[in-house]
């Protein structure tokens, strides 16, 4: 049996390794790569806690994760394209609009 | 043999997720990312939720799998890289942050008292008929959520790439 | 009364709705004629003074208990417990102010009109002078702390209006915006004062809290003594906030004439004197007060004799002798500073006045080294230039000789000899850069290269200098000791008690010594500088005489040499080098840009956080959670 705990770590390896990536990067679709590793390790700590927990509770709420986190990446992606039409590069140093 | 199991597609995954990080250029990480996701959905049978697993391999990976490599074909990426220098600073720092993130996240999973139950794993707990039983009445409303946003996502994304 | 109560708003009304006609006159009026812009700004004053007279005669006239016309003109604030109305009192104090502030600013205005012919812009020159007097007069009218900051604000205004007067020069512009902004910096002091004194009294109005003043704790009393001091050093050029003063010379001379006389300066001497009662009640307060103004009245003199621009060497006699007044109240003798304020007036708008002449005369040129044997070509300015110099020395019978022995008299007959001391000193200094700039100025010969002197040079209207020069003798009999007019007019608290219990030979022979002083500063002066003034260069200032020697047998130089070499050279060296170069450049100066770059500095910084570098916005985020999470869990572990 292997305990529980085993999974969180993993899941929370996988978080964190997703969290630093986004820095990494400076390509956009990178970034967006690394943010879909995050969503993808809270669903493993939510399987988790659903198996240690006894019922289907956390399952479900995987499940809706999964769907809304794949409406936001076709959005997303749809920004990336607009973005891209818009400045020809999709490097993240280049979007600077928000500069005073 | 739950053990084995675990420890193989959990190296995977962290492997794969590894290589999401590090890779230089995207298509590696689209790969790299598929990787990972297919190695969770391993865990996720491990774990009892086989519909689950099932999902996450045909919705998630395969959204991931087909649709970027798709724009990043469409998108002409190589031209990609900004006249700005990058100073690597945020790099080193961003990766104590990381580090600091995770310690404190194992330090919770470790003050937390989480046990596990003691059965084995019953097939049909993971099964469509229990879960969609929870789903549609426990849990209808983040359901019906989850198909408005669904919607709502289409018809966002429709208008932003369009002409 | 009701004839005072009548008129009394008439007084600051008038000069501002003058103010009003000349500058829809700048703008439509074209060519409506100089002179006449003039005589209606001069009219206005003119009648402000004759009202002004009416108003001190009534009050003289009345019992001492009842010498205050209140004219109360609206409710101005009423706002839950606070309440505020628009409203002017007219009481011995504010008698003797307006007086002066008409009458020497009617002088000025008279002058200006001769002065300011060739400028085209002659219109908006008397509208301003006519705002400050308009101003200045409801500063000084004021039955409350807010009217009075309404005249304070007034007045900070019109000085950066006249100094940027000639607002095509760069330089003159720089020196009404420094002049304005410093003047804020003790704004801020004063503002804050005037909320704590609603605070701590719950009322604004004079009438009402001066009275109260003792019931109050002492700390926020002496607190809101303080912040109105700070609010005094700024508008009355002390130390360290003195420095826009040197630069209104920018502006036309006359202007300066009444900013630093009968106006802007005397504005926070007047604040500390109304509002005496509160100082009396804290000692740290009062002690402030005459700290500052000694030591400013001591900088000032000294720098003084450093200065080679004439007009510069009168503005830091100006916060030098101002200074002389905040002594005096910090010694307890407000009404001695009242009548050095009203002594120093006089003195002080004739000697900016004959320097106008003598700048017409030297087409601009302003340094006295090029100057010399001007008493010839202008006559009428020599002489009421030596009366202002013999007046502001403390010389008798002259005007500033009797207010300056009253605060020299009550500081040392209250023991306080530092005060005394730095008082004797003070004097000394004055009568030595004061007959510098007479000698420099006025005798010998012309050392000027390039100019040609043309004839008389004197401008047109020489009338006024003359009724200054009357004033700064005659003013002063008001003063006499033992039968001082002003000091029971003005109800001063502290003259009455301790005049019997001085001996008469004391006083007396306190007043010989002023005089002795006085006198030896000038003699030294006429000394040194008489040689001086027939030579081409003022040798005994050079810091390199490269033939001593020769100098000291050149015969009948050689005394003369002496008192230069032991007495004046290591004098002019402190002034020159150490105060005005050291102190007054680096320090102060340096403190202000010092700051400003900070600022711009510190801004740079902040610019940072708005550079719109996505990945830098995202980290801050992600930090920002890592901390608290981190703050979380450190707190439930070690429960915090």
């Amino acid at each position: 049996m292997v305990p529980v705990q085993h999974y969180l770590i993993v899941s929370a390896l996988l978080f964190s390794m997703g969290a630093t990536g986004v820095f990494f990067h400076r390509n956009l679709l990178s970034i967006f790569l690394c943010v879909e590793l995050m969503l993808n390790a809270v669903n493993l700590t939510f399987v988790a806690y659903s198996r240690s927990a006894g019922n289907l509770e956390g399952q479900a709420l995987a499940l809706v994760v999964i769907v809304v986190a794949t409406a936001e990446a076709l959005v997303g992606l749809g920004i990336l394209v607009a973005v891209h039409r818009g400045r020809a590069s999709l490097d993240v140093d280049d979007q600077n609009l928000l500069r005073y | 043999m739950e053990s084995v199991v675990f420890y193989f597609f959990s190296g995977v995954s962290i492997v794969t997720a590894l290589m999401v990080v590090a890779s230089p250029r995207p298509i590696y990480a689209v790969f790299a990312l598929v990787g990972c996701f297919v190695s969770v959905a391993a865990l996720y049978g491990v774990l009892g939720a086989t519909f689950l697993a099932a999902v996450q391999i045909i919705v998630y990976a395969g959204v991931v799998a087909v649709v970027f490599p798709i724009v990043l074909v469409l998108l002409d990426s190589s031209r990609a890289s900004s006249s700005r220098e990058d100073h690597g600073v945020l790099r080193w720092v961003a990766t104590l942050a990381g580090l600091i993130l995770f310690g404190l996240l194992a330090t919770a999973v470790f003050d937390g008292g989480v046990t596990p139950s003691p059965s084995p794993i019953e097939p049909l707990r993971g099964s469509i008929v229990a879960l969609s039983r929870v789903l549609l009445n426990d849990f209808a409303v983040p359901f019906l959520g989850a198909a408005v946003v669904v919607f709502s996502a289409l018809v966002g994304a429709a208008w932003l790439a369009r002409r | 009364m009701s004839m005072a109560s009548r008129l009394l708003p008439l007084i600051p009304l008038i000069p501002a709705i003058s103010a009003l006609v000349l500058t829809w006159l700048t703008w439509f009026g074209g060519s409506i004629g100089r002179a006449r812009a003039g005589k209606l700004a001069s009219g206005a004053v003119g009648v402000s003074l004759i009202l002004a007279a009416i108003g001190f005669a009534e009050i003289a006239g009345s019992p001492p208990d009842a010498r205050a016309v209140t004219v109360e003109l609206f409710d101005w604030i009423s706002l839950g417990s606070f309440r505020a109305s628009a409203a002017l009192v007219l009481d011995p104090l504010a008698s003797v102010m307006t007086l002066v502030i008409t009458g020497v600013g009617f002088l000025v205005h008279v002058y200006s009109v001769g002065y300011v012919q060739k400028e085209h812009d002659v219109h908006r020159y008397f509208a301003y002078l006519n705002l400050l007097t308009a101003f200045m007069l409801l500063l000084v009218l004021a039955e409350n702390l807010l009217v009075l900051f309404v005249g304070w604000e007034g007045v900070g205004l019109c000085c950066y209006l006249l100094v940027g007067y000639r607002c095509q020069k760069r330089s003159a512009i720089d020196a009404g915006m420094k002049a304005f902004v410093i003047d804020r910096v003790g704004d801020v002091g004063l503002l804050a004062g005037i909320l704590m004194t609603f605070v701590v009294f719950g009322t604004v109005s004079f009438q009402e809290l001066l009275p109260l003043a003792p019931t109050k704790d002492t700390t926020a009393v002496g607190i809101i003594g303080v912040l109105f001091l700070v609010g005094a050093i700024g508008k009355s050029a002390q130390i360290p906030l003195h420095v826009w003063l040197l630069d209104t010379v920018e502006g036309p001379p006359p202007a300066s004439a009444l900013i630093q006389s009968a106006t802007v300066v005397t504005g926070g001497v007047y604040l500390v004197v109304r509002t005496a009662a509160l100082f009396a009640e804290s000692p740290l307060a009062f002690g402030l007060v005459g700290a500052f103004g000694a030591v400013t009245a001591l900088f000032a003199a000294a720098v003084a004799l450093a200065q080679d621009d004439l007009r510069r060497a009168l503005a830091y006699s100006t916060v030098s002798q101002v200074g002389y007044m905040f002594l005096a109240c910090g010694v307890g003798a407000f009404g001695a500073a009242v009548f050095h304020l009203l002594t120093h007036a006089f003195g002080k708008a004739l000697l900016f006045l004959c320097a106008g002449s003598v700048l017409h005369a030297m087409a601009g040129r302003t340094d006295v080294r090029g100057m010399g044997g001007l008493k010839e070509k202008l006559p009428v300015t020599y002489r009421t230039f030596v009366i202002a110099t013999l007046g502001l020395t403390a010389v008798p019978p002259f005007a500033g000789f009797f207010s300056g022995n009253q605060i020299l008299w009550s500081a040392f007959r209250d023991r306080d000899f530092l005060m005394w001391g730095t008082g004797i000193v003070v004097t000394f200094l004055t009568a030595l850069y004061m007959g510098r700039l007479w000698m420099l100025v006025f005798e010998g010969r012309f050392r000027g290269s390039g100019i040609e002197m043309g004839p008389s040079g004197e401008p047109p209207v020489t009338w006024p200098l003359l009724v200054l020069a009357v004033g700064s003798v005659g003013i002063g009999f008001i003063g006499i000791p033992h039968y001082s007019a002003i000091a029971s007019f003005l109800a001063d608290p502290l003259a009455a008690t301790t005049h019997e219990a001085a001996s008469l030979a004391a006083e007396g022979s306190l007043v010989l010594l002023n005089v002795a002083i006085a006198a030896s500063g000038l003699l030294l002066a006429r000394r040194v500088y008489r040689g001086e003034a027939s030579s081409s260069r003022p040798a005994a200032e050079e810091a390199v005489r490269p033939e001593p020697t020769l100098g000291w047998l050149r015969g009948r130089f050689g005394v003369d040499a002496l008192y230069g070499r032991a007495l004046v050279r290591p004098l002019l060296f402190l002034s020159r080098t150490i105060l005005w170069r050291g102190v007054d450049r680096t320090v102060i100066d340096g403190g202000f840009h010092g700051s400003a770059r900070l600022i711009r500095a510190g801004s740079e910084g902040l610019r940072l956080f708005q550079s719109g570098n996505l990945r830098l916005y995202l980290f801050v985020l992600f930090a920002g959670v890592v901390a608290m999470l981190a703050w979380m869990m450190l707190g439930a572990r070690w429960a915090f």
